[in-house]
């Protein structure tokens, strides 16, 4: 299981205003369901490190944010 | 459904529905006037068109003097090639100098490009006769072509369904005999799709087989440009056109433009029809499954041999796809995404906010699984000439239901894997289901292989009347036609 922050509607909004994008509160509220689900999934690719080498045993294969780099 | 016993009916001798290479021919030869040709489609958009909105814009004027200079190169024996005097049409995100191109939007709405686009020039220098540029779902971010600034083209099929989308109006135009030819755009299926649901041909061609110069993008790393038409002898006439190297266009190849007519007729015999198990078949309706294998069987009695192929799981391509796609479509609108969001249509909105929250760790990933997809898709191609699927796993929607974009059941999935490896791929007509809607099958290739694709495609044409059925000619007030 990651460590990393699962999606919630304040965080949506951080990274928004962080990147400078118009968001209200009802606005990200209505998005969190896709954008979760499209980081979650996304977050799960867990790509081999170099051909014929496995992902790192601790990747992610839940619902999480993948949000490295992000502003938070 | 067998063809020919359904409440279609079958094409007239008017040029409407005639094949655009056989236009091209008899304008050469006298036995028909472009101009005439022309003015016949600007009829019958004029009357069916405020209905079937395949048309952001038309240009009549334009059509008809290009049509008079046409019919004199071709008196004077000054022929440009096969489609000299074919009237055509591109999707509005293809720039045409001195022509609004709005790419379906209220942002681009008065842009009137001051050049060609690549392809539009090609048309130009053809001979090519411009009716007009076709409705497209906003900014090609979707697949229903429900546009809330241009209005809901509608399936010529059956009123009640899209046509599919991103090129949804250059599908139904084609479909409804508004054209003989289209130019449309691929980024995760939007060529393929719409000719699936609306019974015509399309072809994605390899990445950086035709250039993208002047055409507005979606997703730089995923977007296409390909040929629509009635049958696949038209789509390759097109593509030969279309093909070539272009030094104001980075992604385009540098390669020599090919004769794709050249195998067209060679068959199938001795061909390898690659069949990928996993994931493909699963979630089929019941018609469209029956209607692939039986265009197998087709294949099979024609002479080609079906092996299974693996090109792994569909969901992970399906999800690369999506992050690749938002990501890039979020960096390329975030400008008008700050500053005007109010704009947009609510859904394609939605959409860009995606990709906004993706990251770049995300994206990178998106990317390596991509390459893994496109490895896997090659190594499939040591097994098989080509691949064989179905292009959609339903038929079209009614207007109004939004397809999902969950990777187990997106409208699009079978497709997708496509654009990712970046190989071309073809979808062709291949039955209706119980309610009369067509079916497409894909043929996917090698990369630079469209001979290949469409000498398959062809064959199975040759065998099959899917492609002559035409839908229902609509009544002014009639309760089953598009004119209702």
């Amino acid at each position: 299981v990651s460590d990393e922050p699962e999606v919630d509607v304040d965080r949506l909004l951080s990274w928004a205003r962080a990147q400078g994008l118009p968001l209200a509160r009802e606005r990200a509220a209505a998005l969190l369901p896709a954008v979760s689900s499209l980081l979650g999934r996304l977050a799960g690719l867990a790509p081999e490190l170099s051909p014929g080498m496995a992902p790192p045993p601790e990747a992610p294969s839940v619902p999480v944010s993948g949000a490295s780099g992000r502003a938070s | 459904v067998k063809a020919g016993t359904g409440a279609e009916s079958r094409s007239s001798d008017s040029s409407v529905f005639a094949s655009a290479v056989e236009l091209g021919r008899r304008m050469a030869e006298g036995e028909l006037s472009p101009v005439e040709v022309a003015r016949e489609h600007l009829d019958r958009i004029a009357r069916l068109d405020p209905a079937l909105r395949c048309y952001i814009t038309v240009t009549p004027e334009r059509a008809l003097e290009r049509a008079r200079a046409a019919e004199k190169d071709l008196r004077a024996g000054r022929r440009r090639g096969p489609l000299h005097g074919v009237p055509f049409g591109l999707k509005d995100l293809v720039d045409t100098a001195g022509v609004r191109t709005t790419a379906g939007s209220r942002i681009l709405a008065d842009r009137v490009p001051a050049r060609d686009a690549a392809v539009a020039e090609r048309l130009e220098a053809a001979g090519g006769v411009l009716l007009g540029k076709h409705n497209l779902h906003e900014f090609a971010y979707g697949t229903t072509n429900a546009n809330p600034h241009y209005g809901q083209c509608l399936n010529p099929w059956s009123p009640g369904h899209v046509p599919g989308g991103s090129s949804g109006g250059s599908a139904a135009a084609l479909a409804a005999g508004l054209c003989a030819l289209a130019v449309g755009t691929d980024t995760g299926g939007s060529i393929r799709i719409p000719v699936a649901a609306c019974g015509v041909v399309g072809l994605k061609p390899t990445l950086g087989r035709v250039s993208r110069r002047g055409v507005f993008p979606l997703a730089w790393s995923l977007d296409h440009v390909g040929p629509m038409a009635r049958t696949v002898t038209d789509a390759a006439a097109l593509l030969g056109l279309l093909a070539g190297g272009d030094p104001e266009d980075p992604w385009c190849a540098a390669r020599p433009t090919e004769d794709f007519g050249r195998d067209l007729e060679a068959g199938v015999e001795g061909l390898r029809l690659g069949t990928p198990r996993r994931g493909f078949g699963a979630g089929l309706e019941p018609d469209v499954e029956r209607a692939v294998e039986e265009a197998l069987a087709v294949l099979e009695r024609l002479g080609a041999r079906r092996v299974d192929v693996e090109i792994g799981p569909l969901e992970p391509a399906y999800t690369a796809f999506h992050g690749i796609l938002a990501s890039e479509a979020a960096a390329l609108h975030g400008p008008w995404l700050r500053t005007r969001p109010e704009d947009y249509g609510e859904a394609v909105r939605q959409a860009l906010e995606h990709g906004v929250f993706v990251s770049g760790a995300d994206y990178v990933n998106a990317r390596r699984t991509q390459a893994r997809v496109r490895e896997a898709v090659a190594a499939a191609f040591g097994r098989a000439d080509v691949l064989v699927t179905p292009a959609l796993p339903r038929t079209a929607p009614p207007v109004g239901e939004s397809p999902s974009r969950e990777p187990a059941v997106a409208w699009n999935r079978l497709l997708v894997p496509f654009n990712l490896a970046g190989v071309p791929a073809i979808a062709v007509p291949c039955g209706r289901d119980r309610r009369g809607l067509p079916i497409g099958l894909q043929i996917a290739g090698r990369a630079f292989d469209e001979s290949t694709v469409l000498r398959v495609a062809r064959a199975y044409e040759r065998a099959t009347q899917w492609h002559r059925l035409r839908p229902p000619e609509p009544g002014p007030l009639g309760p089953g036609g598009f004119g209702a």
